[in-house]
């Protein structure tokens, strides 16, 4: 028969039902222990936790669970006093290194069953494992200590603002002693009290884009202190979310003295620069690869009539209108020809400003490109100078070169002319006849030296006249040749005309053409040896005519043959058998055959022969003087 | 025919000198005018074959000489040579001035100018 339970009976089983679901379900690991600390039972999360099964661990004595690995003098001292005295206890912390489990960190919850004054049946102990969340808590804080070390360390500014309110919510230290409030007085602050008050409408604005978190802000704007005062601060901007929340953070950096640096190395720049482009006398102006002034110095503003303010800025070619001399129409764009091609270019001979008053001075110089780090030109610089005194000087030394060149000469053509008609018409000693012969050799030596320095000063004012009449080259050379002829016998040099068309009829000046010729066949037969030739050859070619002279003498040294067009530049060896030679025959042959439109060159070997080479137009143009 | 009648414009006595001694023996009657007023006169006067004529010359420069010639009716058929040390262009104005040939004296021994001048004659 069924034994019926009592009410009381009844109740316990209930509440034991209940306090066991409560231990089967609880997460955290519970063992409930008789009054004598043996476990009654323990829960699964006990079992996990600990890394014991229930066999290993009902029935016996706490502390002698895992091998004694639960003997923890704090926890007999805290089971002791629960069943004695106290009723519970809460989240007492122990820290125990397991055998198996390795060091733990456990909240202890205990409970007797019944509460005093009863003796105790039950105790129920809870064990929360809070291992884990201390080590993340110890990392939190010691992540957020060391945030905070950064923070505060940081020499920049650091700013956090609600998105919303536009208030401080953080500030570190150094934003406190950049604007002289304390970390308490800036959390009642906004975005509107450390601006510059001109600055606060843009401040605003970019706050408000950069709450949308569209916009990431970078820019040096001016900041008010505390006290009112104004500083430069370069401030970048950008939104985050802190726990869902929007949030403007501002870093400050103090341009201050860096702004002041800048400017102060600026000002010498600045200062330097002027000072130069001052002290130059010359006209100075730079532009920059659009052609666009951006240098222009008071000498370039004197020879153009415009002032600095006027020219910077403008393309150079409204500014500096170069006229050419002689045509007066618009001059090379040397400066363009400078941007474009990379080099310096030279003003061309003869250009003149004019200047903005409409009067026109003469100028001469250059443009010289400049380069960025890559190579790329990105300007250039022109320097140009007024040279009506060199004009003048020039025009003067060749007007008097040129006077008295004349008035030398007639005398010359005197004396020359006497001492021909004594030697013909005189009866008159050997003796005699051969000073007077000596005289004219020397006479007709000063008379070529005259002459040279008349041709030159005639070429370098570039006002040689050319008058170019019709021509037939072969007859003309024949004649030249018949007239050296004496010469090159006396020498012992055979000089021959062999190679020639038939008939050679050009277009040229034949003086100027004499010239040339006269002083490549003199030198041919003065510089070479007895028993040596010269010949002689003129040939078309298409357009042109080819004049050579070619000589077995003694050549050009190869070390001279870069100078041998410039004047006075001569051989050694031409000046050891020819002291008394002037250097300017072959320099004469150039500027002649150039200004004939052609030009002029040789092959030599030193001690085998020279060849010259002149090679001109068959119709060259005509020129006034 | 009567020897043929020159006039020899030249202010360089030296060369004047040289130039009438050389064309007399040649056989020219020469006339010597020493500046360029002189030498017009005595072109207008003379009526000469042929002036030889100077470019730098004192109270009247070749150019206007040359120019006043031909401008007169007395004077402008008689033929022009230029004989001057000057070339190139001054040349070039001469001829343009209607003189009929030119001769840089320093280019050329006396013999050689009296052959151009029995040329011109000759022609």
């Amino acid at each position: 028969m069924r034994k019926l339970k009592t009410l009381k009976q009844l109740k316990m089983e209930e509440a034991l039902e209940y306090a066991e679901g409560v231990v089967k379900t609880v997460r955290d690991p519970l063992i409930v222990l008789g009054a004598d600390l043996r476990v009654i039972s323990a829960n699964k999360s006990f079992y996990r936790t600990f890394r014991v099964n229930a066999k290993e661990t009902e029935g016996r004595f706490i502390y002698n669970l895992g091998n004694r690995q639960w003997n923890i003098p704090k926890l007999r001292q805290l089971l002791n006093n629960i069943i004695k005295k106290n009723n519970h206890f809460d989240n007492f912390k122990i820290e125990h290194d397991f055998e198996t489990i390795g060091p733990k960190i456990m909240l202890l919850n205990a409970r007797r069953i019944p509460r005093l004054p009863e003796k105790p049946r039950i105790l129920l102990l809870a064990i929360e494992d809070v291992t884990e969340r201390r080590k993340i808590e110890d990392a939190l804080k010691a992540s957020e200590e060391s945030f905070k070390s950064i923070f505060d360390g940081a020499g920049d500014g650091i700013l956090l603002a609600e998105a919303e309110t536009k208030k401080f919510y953080a500030g570190n230290k150094a934003i406190c002693r950049m604007l002289g409030y304390s970390l308490k007085e800036i959390s009642h602050l906004g975005i509107s009290d450390i601006c510059f008050k001109k600055a606060i409408p843009y401040a605003v604005e970019q706050f408000k884009e950069l709450a949308k978190g569209k916009l990431n802000l970078s820019i040096n704007m001016p900041m008010k202190r505390k006290n009112g005062s104004v500083f430069y601060a370069d401030v970048s901007a950008t939104s985050v979310k802190i726990a869902g929340k929007l949030y403007v953070m501002g870093f400050l950096r103090d341009t201050t003295e860096h702004r002041e640096l800048q400017q102060a190395l600026e000002n010498i720049r600045e200062a330097k620069e002027k000072t130069i482009l001052a002290a130059i006398g010359d006209g100075v102006m730079a532009c920059d690869n659009n052609g666009k002034i951006i240098v222009f110095n008071h000498v370039a503003s004197e020879l153009t009539g415009f002032s600095s303010n006027e020219a910077i800025g403008r393309h150079y070619s409204q500014v500096l209108s170069l006229i050419r001399e002689d045509t007066d129409k618009p001059g090379k764009d040397f400066i363009g020809q400078a941007l474009r091609e990379g080099k310096t270019i030279l003003m061309a001979n003869h250009t003149m400003i004019a200047k903005k008053d409409g009067t026109k001075i003469p100028v001469a110089d250059s443009a010289a490109p400049f380069f960025d780090s890559k190579g790329k030109i990105f300007g250039c610089v022109v320097v140009f100078r007024d040279v009506t005194k060199e004009r003048e000087v020039e025009k003067m030394k060749n007007e008097f070169i040129s006077f008295a060149s004349h008035q030398l000469r007639s005398p010359l053509v005197g004396i020359q002319w006497v001492i021909e008609r004594i030697l013909k018409k005189e009866k008159l000693t050997i003796g005699l006849q051969g000073y007077l012969q000596d005289i004219r050799v020397s006479v007709q030596r000063l008379s070529d030296l005259v002459n040279d320095l008349l041709n030159i000063s005639r070429f370098e004012r570039g006002k040689s006249a050319i008058l170019p009449k019709q021509v037939d080259l072969v007859p003309f050379i024949e004649n030249y040749i018949v007239e050296c002829t004496p010469l090159s016998i006396k020498k012992g040099v055979a000089l021959t005309f062999e190679e020639h068309p038939e008939a050679l009829n050009v277009v040229t000046d034949s003086n100027i053409l004499r010239n040339v010729m006269q002083s490549l066949v003199s030198n041919a037969l003065e510089y070479t040896h007895q028993g040596g030739s010269v010949k002689v050859s003129l040939e078309k070619k298409d357009g042109h005519f080819l004049f050579t002279v070619q000589d077995t003498g003694i050549g050009i040294p190869k070390k001279e043959q870069s100078v041998i067009f410039e004047k006075f530049g001569r051989g050694s060896n031409a000046k050891l058998i020819k002291p008394s030679g002037s250097g300017l025959g072959l320099y004469l042959a150039k500027q002649a055959a150039e200004v004939l439109g052609g030009k002029i060159w040789f092959e030599s070997q030193e001690n085998k022969g020279t060849i010259f080479y002149v090679k001109l137009p068959l119709k060259s143009k005509s020129k006034n003087e | 025919m009567n020897n043929p009648k020159i006039v020899v414009i030249e202010d360089d006595d030296v060369l004047s000198k040289v130039v009438c001694d050389a064309l007399s023996e040649a056989g020219f009657e020469v006339l010597q005018a020493l500046d360029g007023e002189k030498g017009l006169e005595m072109v207008a006067l003379q009526k000469p074959d042929l002036v030889l004529l100077d470019l730098l010359l004192p109270k009247k420069d070749g150019f206007e000489v040359l120019e006043e010639l031909k401008k007169s009716s007395i004077t402008h058929d008689i033929p022009v040579i230029i004989l001057s040390m000057l070339s190139g262009d001054n040349i070039k104005k001469g001829l343009g001035l209607g003189a009929s040939d030119y001769i840089v004296k320093s280019q050329h021994v006396m013999d050689e100018i009296v052959e151009k001048v029995k040329d011109f004659f000759n022609k």
